[in-house]
């Protein structure tokens, strides 16, 4: 047996600019399917991940349980047991995707969205900075041009994944793309930026972690008992702002 | 009744956590759903002591942990493994179980299975988080303080029935009706194609059904490791997306993950198959070095085995429930 993606698009989304984004469906297993726009890492397709995300979130139907936006997919996780009954016996699965693409093509607009901006403080030094140097040097740029270079960006929160509010950033700039180390640190303090291939991100917790560490911020990302706990949601615009050794050690905790 | 009532670590098992059926909403914060390994072994323990199937249930991965009660309990324990208390004697699974004050159970491996569940009448005394009360151990939050158990924690239970009257010139009472769930174990897994098996060459993809494998040592509720053959085809980078629990993923080595419980909500490596959904509990329990076949059903066959597993369930929620009721009423 073989997948059997269906290749037709479900939806073809008009991005804004005039540019149509086809989208197809991939089943993943019985409860959750994704709808997948052509693979892209940039700015363009994830205004469109993200709207469907928003019309969804907003238009809360109650057998949905999660909805996971990536850089160029949305899965929608279900609960077939919460569907209202149906006599045709036609799949649970196939009920939900058909009224969901029902409702999204019905709403198909190009809906603009204000993009929260938030200004994250980071310390660039080198005691909070463990792999700022070396890796100036192996992009052959002056440390200074290196953390110029990743304020100057504004970046877009792509996904939020690996651990529980840690956010892709990106993209960077073509000047600061970073493989990740081959052996991962064992210990990364929270609140550490990295850098790995065209992503930029922050560490919420103190986790393992392979990407190349150029800055720390003092801001807590994750609070558990917060409502979100994540200070980073996807969609989110952000830009970083260096601050002092000083600065740093000062930040009023909250 | 009294509010002491709770059970303390006298020795940790392997990995003990508390967990429910999950939580759900937040994925896209990247926190993972968690939850019981087999939902349908956790249910049951709930079901059994008359709880609702939200409720919290301690899951010890075997050799499990020794407890002691600071006082008396309605519990019941499912799963694999074996129970004694004190002296040696053994304690049922899937039953009702009064437990009197002091009474210390420490739970021993078989060769059925991996998990236990200890269910409480009236459930542990925890604060959820974001709508469960499953250990998320990425954050270290929610469950018993976010970890697994250690020897000298002191876990409080509720319960609103006085047990201690049951207990007459006994510690240990099982009530006198079980229920023993008919699961196939040995027959296969059953998988669903997902988006990147066609990265898979002919050969590997009939040996993904053809051949065996089994559950490495180093499998945990993050994910379980496949040994067996490796797999070939043809390598493609990927962009990272969602993941689903029972994923099977074809890792750069050619080796295969399956995601269970505690997975990261987004991954890069291919996604060849999924196992379906009703055969996640049985693959959670699969013992180590026995071995798993796989086998293709389609989406349809997959949605009716867990309206089945679901339909099943709710009728087995309502005879314990009315059973235990209708015990506790008529002995009064």
């Amino acid at each position: 047996m073989d997948a059997s993606p269906e290749k037709k698009p479900v939806l073809r989304i008009n991005s804004g600019e005039g540019q149509i984004l086809p989208v197809t469906v991939e089943w993943q297993g019985e409860q959750a399917f994704t709808l997948v726009a052509p693979p892209a890492i940039d700015t363009h397709t994830h205004v469109v991940i993200r709207r469907l995300f928003h019309q969804l979130q907003q238009a809360s139907f109650s057998y949905i349980t999660d909805l996971i936006p990536a850089y160029h997919t949305l899965t929608i996780v279900f609960d077939a047991t919460l569907l209202p009954t149906d006599h045709s016996r036609k799949s649970p699965g196939n009920q939900v995707l058909q009224k969901i693409i029902q409702y999204l093509s019905a709403s198909n607009e190009a809906v603009k969205e204000e993009s929260r901006m938030l200004r994250i403080p980071v310390c660039y030094h080198s005691s909070l900075a463990p792999d700022l140097h070396s890796l100036a040097e192996h992009l052959q740029l002056p440390t200074d041009e290196l953390i110029g270079i990743h304020v100057a960006t504004t970046y877009r929160v792509f996904m939020l994944g690996f651990l529980p509010g840690f956010a892709y950033l990106g993209p960077v700039d073509e000047r600061i793309v970073a493989p990740r180390h081959t052996r991962p640190r064992s210990d990364v303090p929270a609140g550490s930026v990295g850098i790995a291939g065209a992503q930029t991100g922050i560490y919420p917790i103190q986790s393992p972690g392979g990407w190349q560490l150029i800055g720390r911020t003092p801001l807590q990302l994750f609070t558990p008992h917060q409502l979100p706990p994540c200070l980073l949601q996807p969609g989110d615009e952000v830009v970083m702002y260096p601050i002092s050794l000083d600065e740093f050690n000062q930040w009023p905790t909250t | 009744m009294a509010n002491n009532m709770s059970i303390q670590v006298i020795k940790k098992g392997s990995w003990d956590t508390i967990q429910d059926n999950g939580r759900r909403g937040w994925q896209h914060l990247g926190i993972p759903v968690g939850g019981s390994m087999d939902t349908i072994a956790a249910q049951m323990a709930n079901f059994l002591v008359g709880n609702s199937h939200r409720e919290a249930v301690l899951e010890m991965f075997l050799p499990g942990p020794t407890l002691r009660f600071s006082a008396p309990a309605l519990i019941a324990i499912t799963g694999a493994g074996r129970v004694t208390a004190s002296e040696d004697i053994a304690v049922d699974y899937n039953r009702p179980v009064f437990v009197a004050e002091g009474t210390t159970l420490s739970w021993q491996p078989t060769a059925t299975g991996r998990i236990a569940y200890l269910a409480i009448q009236g459930g542990w005394q925890l604060e959820p988080w974001l709508g469960s009360y499953g250990t998320c151990l990425g954050v270290a939050a929610s469950g018993w303080q976010g970890r697994p158990l250690q020897k000298g924690d002191v876990i409080p239970f509720r319960s609103s029935i006085a047990p201690a009257e049951r207990l007459q010139e006994t510690t240990i009472r099982s009530l006198p009706w079980k229920h023993t769930l008919s699961i196939d174990k040995s027959s296969p897994i059953r998988l669903l194609p997902d988006a990147h098996l066609s990265l898979l060459d002919d050969h590997s993809k009939g040996q993904l059904i053809s051949s065996s494998f089994s559950i490495h040592a180093n499998s945990n509720r993050m994910s379980y490791k496949l040994v067996g053959s490796q797999l070939s085809g043809q390598r493609r980078e990927m962009i990272s997306s969602a993941v689903m629990r029972g994923s099977l993923q074809w890792l750069p080595d050619g080796g295969l993950h399956i995601f269970m419980a505690d997975h990261p909500t987004t991954g890069g490596y291919p996604r060849i198959a999924q196992v379906i959904a009703a055969d996640l509990g049985r693959l959670a329990q699969w013992p180590l070095n026995e071995p798993v076949h796989f086998e293709w059903v389609t989406r349809e066959q997959a949605e009716e085995l867990l309206l089945e597993q679901h339909a099943y369930l709710s009728t087995l929620k309502n005879t314990l429930h009315l059973r235990l009721a209708s015990y506790l009423t008529g002995s009064k």
